[in-house]
């Protein structure tokens, strides 16, 4: 099936082009084009196996391409020398684990990695940047305790506050909010929409839970095996037919009449049928 | 497997009598072999007349009787009890790494023999059995307990890691009162690698005995080793006393572990090897597993031992270290196996 | 949790110069315990030079020292015996103390040691084949033949743990110990081919001693210290970022083949060497860079310094002791090493909570 040619953002600063990429002998994307837009929230979004982390992954050329290539400011992303890459890119994995006994500070730090040298190891630009990155991912208040005393989400703070001391424009991240309470989901997606809209940095999520991702999403991607199927404006691609299509779900979309943001409402049915009964008593 | 073995019984029986009785000629053959080689080669005529038409006047039957007949015994008797030591490990734990060796056996009974050669001067081999048992029960207690003491509990990693550690600190104490000990030291230091020889038939009559009874009960126990290594539930479903049992199979174990240090020091690796190639050939069914790593064991000690004097003849490499050059890649092998579980 | 020993001076210097060419983070916890170690260092060797089976009195070690011994007997014993005894004994334990460190780095496995990992087998294997049939090698080619057989196990450990999922676990040693196991099997069944006194020097350097330690060996030990020492310490940043996975440190961009590759072969180089001089001393490596987190936490520099000082003090502690306890005896200090090694594993064995394997 043929891929659907995004529309060419010509300020894109990242862009799959022709990407096949497999872990092994299993190709997971295979001959796929997508141009991220800037300064703005791209969600990646599909069923299982869609392939959505390892686009991510090949975006970060943390997965060399099989074929094909990641062009980042109009050159191939491989022949930039990966430090360099490194101050214009951040990525961080899904499930990321720290080594024992890094307190958050120490943590947060590793983050200025890209910027610094042998002899360069802790200018005063260091220490403000992991300093404001901490104070906006609101993580100073831990400054001094062990990463590992943390909750779920205070521990994921860290890691993009980490991400925020690179100081990258762009930022791509895993599977953010996954296995975190809804609440603190919320809180980390606000967090990443100040970055983009009040910061100006261009933002690549994959996420898992559907609602989010047309929340605070600007440019949606529905992915399905290897491919993209549909990528644009929520309101506009989230569709019934949409939804069936990618996750083989029966759902209403419904437009939330004070947000304007489209939520995905699945068909019960069990429950449905519930309802109905207890209607049906009622009368 | 089990119900299909029970099922198939005549034929089954039949086939495993006829390997049973392979083995035993295998067995049989290679015992005359192994008298016929050495830094002289005597041909079978001259072993069979030894054996049954003995002239004392006659040199090279002296050299047969004096000689070479304990060697061949022990390397049947060590063969064979340290291949059942570890089939009944492996069965017990359920773990395909356990054995003797590995568990600290074998250096515990070691460090123990050469401790109280040092310190109280006991070298009579009507003790040796039991301080060799004593060391043996005391290493692998210790193995148990560090393994209940890590967070993941007794696992065969686990197991198998905390075996390796202490095996090499009790050995490192052996070496240091070895080296402590000098008059001492020598007798012990070829033994301590895993020596055939040196034995006479007198002391190998007094621990005979015990490893034969060893031997004997695992046979009886071996249905219920079978049926313990599909699993405790299922054996304490089919009404076995699982605690009782395994405390009778460790004295097993230990008794068939300490005359085999007794007598021919720490042999590495046999309990591993053995097991693995006779599931191989036998199955998974203890009731063939046991006899046949009996059988199996003292082929496969009977045929590194020939090796080991014939590779570089007229010197000969300590077979304990043919058996850890056979075993250790093995060892290597089955750990990889055990990454793709 | 972690606590490091002087919380009190829980303080960082930072030195920057005016542009900031150089802007370094200095914790002071670890420059004092540096100083302390270096202070018990210069106590070891005091104590290394005036006791033994002819004591010395410190005046009498002093004057020898400065050249103006006593008799020749002085002379001799200090500069012919003692003195490169514990130089070289300083020199191996900062070796493997590095090569441990770089390696538990690397592996993102706390149980590394070269001597677990058959590293040390399989330099001490290539060395006892070069003194039984090559017996008039010279040290410096065992050297570099301990170095081929050290590059040879680590790339069969390589081969072996090639889906890294492996490298964390418990695994990983396994497969050291059932190599050691192999290549220690070998190396006693070339012992028995020998001719008997080119096996008595082997079994005697095998034993891991710095019995015949002389200047010749110290100069080499020292000359790879000069070269791989500065070497690690460049590539020292990569290891902070290697602790996180391969995906947060390609993602802060470090080239993460090269690095492993630099770090590999300078750690692997550190044990051969050490192990071509002395023989296989097992679990400096081990248990010098805990101690090293234990003592001050800080950067990667202070902690690979505080390691090599460690494992200087550590050896040269061991060969004190065996030398003198059981005078005229000598225990080697290799035996030492791993009696107090083992237990020291299983601690850290007990220790193993939340990262599972």
């Amino acid at each position: 099936m043929k891929n659907i040619n995004t529309t060419p953002d010509s300020s894109s600063r990242l862009k799959a082009s022709k990407l096949t990429a497999a872990y092994g002998d299993k190709v997971i994307v295979d001959n796929l084009n997508l141009s991220i837009p800037s300064k703005k929230i791209t969600a990646l979004i599909g069923p299982n196996g869609c392939g959505k982390s390892t686009l991510l992954k090949s975006l970060a050329r943390v997965l060399p391409p099989t074929d094909g290539s990641i062009i980042l400011d109009g050159k191939n992303i491989l022949s930039h020398k990966t430090q360099a890459v490194a101050r214009k890119l951040g990525f961080l994995p899904q499930g990321p684990v720290a080594p024992e006994g890094l307190t958050v500070k120490e943590l947060v730090s590793q983050g200025r990695f890209p910027h610094q040298s042998l002899f360069r190891q802790w200018t005063s630009a260091d220490e403000q940047a992991v300093l404001d990155a901490m104070s906006v991912a609101k993580v100073d208040v831990f400054s001094e305790l062990y990463v590992d005393q943390l909750s779920g989400g205070q521990r994921q703070r860290c890691w993009i506050a980490m991400v925020l001391a690179q100081q990258t424009e762009i930022v791509l991240l895993d599977e953010p909010t996954t296995f975190l309470d809804l609440k603190i989901q919320v809180e980390l997606m606000d967090l990443l929409a100040t970055l983009t809209h009040e910061m100006g940095r261009t933002l690549v999520v994959v996420l898992h839970e559907l609602n989010l991702a047309t929340a605070y999403a600007d440019y949606l991607v529905m992915m399905k095996d290897g491919e993209v199927l549909h990528a644009g404006d929520p309101v506009t691609i989230f569709t019934q037919k949409t939804l069936k299509q990618v996750f083989d779900l029966d759902a209403d979309v419904i437009i939330d009449g004070n947000t304007g943001h489209c939520l995905c409402v699945p068909h019960y049915r069990y429950a449905n049928k519930k309802q109905k009964r207890l209607k049906k008593q009622a009368c | 497997m089990l119900a299909a073995s029970l099922a198939n019984n005549s034929s089954l029986k039949w086939a495993s009598a006829i390997g049973i009785f392979v083995l035993l000629c295998l067995c049989a053959l290679l015992f005359m072999l192994h008298l016929s080689v050495g830094s002289k080669s005597l041909g079978f005529d001259t072993v069979f007349n030894a054996l049954f038409n003995f002239d004392p006047l006659q040199f090279d039957h002296v050299i047969i009787s004096q000689l070479r007949v304990p060697r061949a015994i022990i390397a049947v008797m060590v063969g064979s009890s340290l291949a059942v030591a570890g089939a009944i490990m492996q069965g017990v734990t359920r773990n395909p790494l356990a054995s003797p060796s590995i568990l600290g056996m074998l250096s515990g009974a070691s460090f123990a023999i050469v401790i109280s050669l040092s310190l109280f001067g006991i070298s009579s081999p009507i003790y040796t059995p039991w301080i060799a048992a004593i060391g043996a029960l005391f290493a692998v207690v210790i193995v148990f307990l560090i393994c209940l003491s890590t967070s993941k509990g007794i696992n065969s990693l686990n197991l198998t890691l905390s075996g390796a550690m202490v095996s090499a600190f009790l050995a490192a104490i052996t070496s240091l009162f070895s080296l402590l000990d000098e008059e001492n030291y020598d007798q012990v230091r070829v033994w301590l690698t895993g020596s055939l020889a040196g034995n006479n038939m007198e002391d190998i009559t007094l621990i005979l005995p015990w490893m034969c009874g060893a031997l004997f009960i695992s046979i009886l126990y071996c249905q219920k080793i079978t049926v313990l290594a599909m699993g405790d539930q299922v054996a304490h479903g089919l009404g076995i006393k699982t605690t009782r049992l395994k405390f009778e199979l460790l004295a097993v174990v230990v008794t068939l572990t300490a005359c085999s240090v007794a007598i021919a020091g720490p042999m590495g690796f046999v309990g591993l090897v053995v097991p693995h190639i006779v599931r191989l050939i036998v199955g998974s069914d203890y009731r063939w597993i046991i006899p046949s790593s009996a059988l199996i064991g003292a082929i496969f000690l009977l045929a590194v031992d020939i090796a080991a004097r014939t590779i570089i003849r007229p010197e000969e490499i300590a077979t304990g270290v043919i058996t850890a050059m056979i075993g250790a890649p093995l060892f290597v092998y089955l750990i990889k196996m055990k990454s793709a579980q | 949790m972690h606590t490091s020993l002087l919380t009190v001076l829980h303080k960082e210097y930072i030195f920057r110069t005016s542009n900031q060419g150089i802007a370094l983070r200095l914790s002071t916890p670890a420059f004092v315990i540096s100083f302390l170690l270096a202070l018990l260092l210069v106590v070891i060797i005091f104590f290394s030079i005036t006791t033994g089976s002819y004591d010395l009195s410190p005046n009498q070690a002093w004057q020898a020292l400065i050249g103006n011994a006593e008799n020749q007997t002085h002379q001799d014993l200090i500069w012919l015996f003692r003195l490169p005894r514990v130089c070289a004994a300083m020199l191996v334990g900062c070796m493997m103390a590095l090569s441990g460190a770089a390696l538990q780095n690397i592996t993102r496995n706390h149980l590394a040691d070269p001597s677990l990992l058959g590293i040390s087998q399989g330099a001490a294997l290539a060395v006892v084949a070069s003194i039984i049939i090559f017996p008039l090698m010279t040290a410096s080619w065992r050297a570099v033949l301990a170095l081929l057989g050290a590059i040879s196990v680590t790339v069969i450990i390589q081969l072996l743990t090639k889906n890294s999922a492996t490298n964390k676990s418990i695994r990983f040693i396994l497969f050291g110990i059932g190599i050691s196991a192999f290549l220690s099997s070998l190396t006693t069944a070339l012992l028995t081919y020998g001719d008997i006194y080119r096996v008595s020097e082997a079994l005697a350097w095998l034993a891991g001693s710095l019995d015949s330690s002389n200047w010749p060996d110290v100069m080499i030990l020292l000359i790879t210290c000069i070269v791989l020492f500065p070497s690690l310490l460049l590539v020292s940043r990569y290891m902070s970022v290697l602790r996180f996975g391969d995906e947060v440190a390609i993602s802060l961009g470090s080239p993460i083949a090269t690095a492993r590759l630099s770090l590999i072969c300078i750690s692997v180089a550190l044990a051969a060497i050490a192990t071509a001089i002395v023989g296989p001393v097992g679990f400096i490596g081990l248990i010098a860079p805990h101690a090293a987190r234990r003592l001050a936490s800080s950067g990667v520099v202070m902690h690979l310094i505080i390691s090599a000082l460690f494992g200087a003090l550590l050896l040269a502690g061991a060969d004190l002791i065996g030398r003198t306890s059981f005078a005229p005896l000598q225990i080697p200090a290799g035996l030492l090493t791993q009696i107090i090694g083992v237990p020291f594993f299983i601690f850290l064995l007990l220790k193993r909570k939340s990262k599972q394997s």
